[in-house]
């Protein structure tokens, strides 16, 4: 495993920046009076290495003022890994870490796992420190220990409760705070190569797992087969023997049967000629009764259309007789009638 | 006198008749009651379209059909209403000139009302014989009158536009305005 040293920390916003003094290697005690910034010293500092630090959330009940209102800021830490320097920078409310290392090469990590970050933060720097993550799977579930699980034996703000030598995981589980994790983590940190055992591990809960599976699929196979075996008296070969002669004469006899009735029965070919005839007769008798529906519709139609044009005749003519009825009693106009002023007019003889 | 009786005949056209028109008049007035000034027929020129409902069963049976059974005219219904409002359109100048001269021969009274566009028009019944009008030939026209005057309510009085709106306007026919 290689040695991590935190070498410097700066901060830098639009309207507030600090930057610690460069630590020496060995152990640093920063003193200071309430208020005075080593609470925020130290969260910068794990928020860097990629942890959940709450108040600095713009959202959150307990924000810190100075932080959240500043804008584009960022912490930077200046670490060294063995011999090599490594800057992080990350901004606040940003879930990237940008990495330079002293050759140059930059690079931008995301600090959440996730089904398209496949290589994070966590696993470059656990790679620059020598540490194999470690891969649990909890049932279904498989967990990465992460750089963040470890700071959990190294980081504490505040007094801890000295019942609880981890610190509480930033997003809280069944399996985050499981009893395997905390081990996981604990001799990770001393330092052993777990990494087969935790495989082995795994293989096996998988094996299980699988082993459970076939398990059900053979019992509900047994289930299935005792349901349609209701009688699963066991038969002896000779009793299927008999069985089996038994059919085989029977069917013996059934085709025997089937040849006789076969050749017994002469085919019907008067009755089926008469019937053909039946068939040929029925057929030209529907053909003429179509053909007399057809007539008869026709017939019908004419006869409506003739009715029609007798009623429209008769009222032509009782309104003619109407006229006439009318002329008779009055007699106002005659053919010398101007049809414009209906008075008389005098015809001259031509 | 040949030529007179082939133009006798071809004076009873149809329903392009005077007499025709006549004897339609006359029954209206008479089954109406329309006997002197005050209970006169107003706006005489309504004549022109109440002809040809009364001359016509089954274009007023249609007629009580929508307005009175509520029925949506149909495409066809429209048509036949657009036909007689076009009809009666075309007939008013005609019946204008047949009532004055009805009048002129004193077969009918006419009058304008309080100097105004109003007029009313009756039937002097004294002149006419009354074997005429209460012959059974008009029967089927009298009974046409008595069904139309239950379908427009005071049919004797209302105006030419309202008489139009009710019959033609209201049952989706488009008419000039007067």
């Amino acid at each position: 495993m290689a040695r991590l040293i935190i070498r410097q920390l700066k901060y830098d916003g639009l309207r507030y920046e600090y930057k610690s003094p460069y630590f020496k290697s060995g152990l640093n005690i920063i003193q200071g009076t309430n208020g005075s910034g080593k609470s925020t010293f130290s969260n910068l500092l794990y928020y860097a290495i990629g942890g959940n630090v709450e108040i600095f959330n713009k959202n959150s009940r307990k924000k810190h003022l100075e932080i959240t209102s500043d804008n584009n800021n960022y912490v930077k830490l200046l670490i060294q890994i063995d011999s090599k320097i490594y800057t992080l920078i990350r901004f606040i409310s940003k879930n990237d870490i940008l990495v330079t290392s002293e050759e140059g090469d930059v690079d931008l990590f995301p600090v959440n796992r996730s089904s398209n970050a496949e290589y994070i933060f966590s696993d470059f720097i656990l790679e620059k420190l020598g540490i194999e993550p470690v891969e649990l799977a909890m049932g279904p579930i498989t967990w990465k220990i992460n750089i963040k699980d470890i700071f959990r034996l190294m980081f504490h703000d505040q007094a801890p409760n000295p019942h609880e030598i981890y610190k509480s995981p930033d997003s809280s589980n069944f399996i985050s705070d499981s009893k395997v994790i905390r081990k996981a983590i604990f001799e990770v940190l001393v330092g052993k190569k777990f990494y087969e055992y935790y495989k082995a591990l795994s293989d096996l809960r998988h094996a299980a797992s699988k082993r459970e599976q076939l398990k059900g699929a053979a019992d509900l196979y047994k289930n299935m087969v005792t349901e349609i075996n209701l009688d699963n008296e066991d038969i002896n070969i000779v009793f299927l023997k008999r069985q089996y002669n038994e059919k085989k004469l029977q069917i013996d006899r059934l085709e025997t049967f089937l040849d006789e009735l076969n050749t017994s029965i002469p085919a019907p070919t008067e009755s089926l000629a008469q019937l053909e005839n039946l068939k040929d007769n029925l057929l030209s008798l529907e053909f003429k009764l179509n053909g007399l529906q057809k007539d008869e519709r026709s017939s019908l139609e004419e006869f409506g259309k003739l009715r029609a044009y007798k009623i429209d005749l008769m009222t032509e003519v009782t309104q003619i007789k109407k006229m006439t009825y009318t002329h008779e009693k009055l007699s106002l106009f005659s053919a010398d009638t101007c049809p414009y002023c209906l008075k008389e007019v005098k015809r001259e003889k031509g | 006198m040949k030529d007179l009786s082939a133009k006798k005949r071809i004076m009873f056209a149809k329903g392009d008749d005077l007499y025709y028109f006549t004897y339609n008049i006359l029954v209206i007035l008479d089954t109406l009651n329309c006997l002197n000034c005050d209970k006169g027929l107003y706006y005489y020129e309504k004549l022109s379209y109440l002809i040809e409902f009364v001359s016509d069963k089954k274009l007023l049976d249609m007629l009580v059909q929508i307005t009175e059974e509520k029925w949506s005219p149909s495409k066809s219904d429209i048509h036949l209403l657009q036909s007689a409002y076009a009809t009666g359109l075309m007939r008013r100048h005609i019946i204008t000139r047949l009532v004055f001269s009805l009048k002129k021969r004193g077969f009918l009274g006419l009058d304008t009302i309080n100097d105004s566009n109003k007029n009313c028009v009756w039937e002097e019944s004294n002149k006419l014989s009354t074997s005429l009008l209460k012959s059974s030939l008009f029967d089927y026209e009298r009974e046409n009158v008595v069904l139309l005057k239950k379908l427009i309510p005071r049919i004797r009085t209302v105006t030419l536009n309202t008489l139009l709106t009710k019959i033609f306007s209201n049952n989706g026919v488009s008419i000039w305005q007067d």
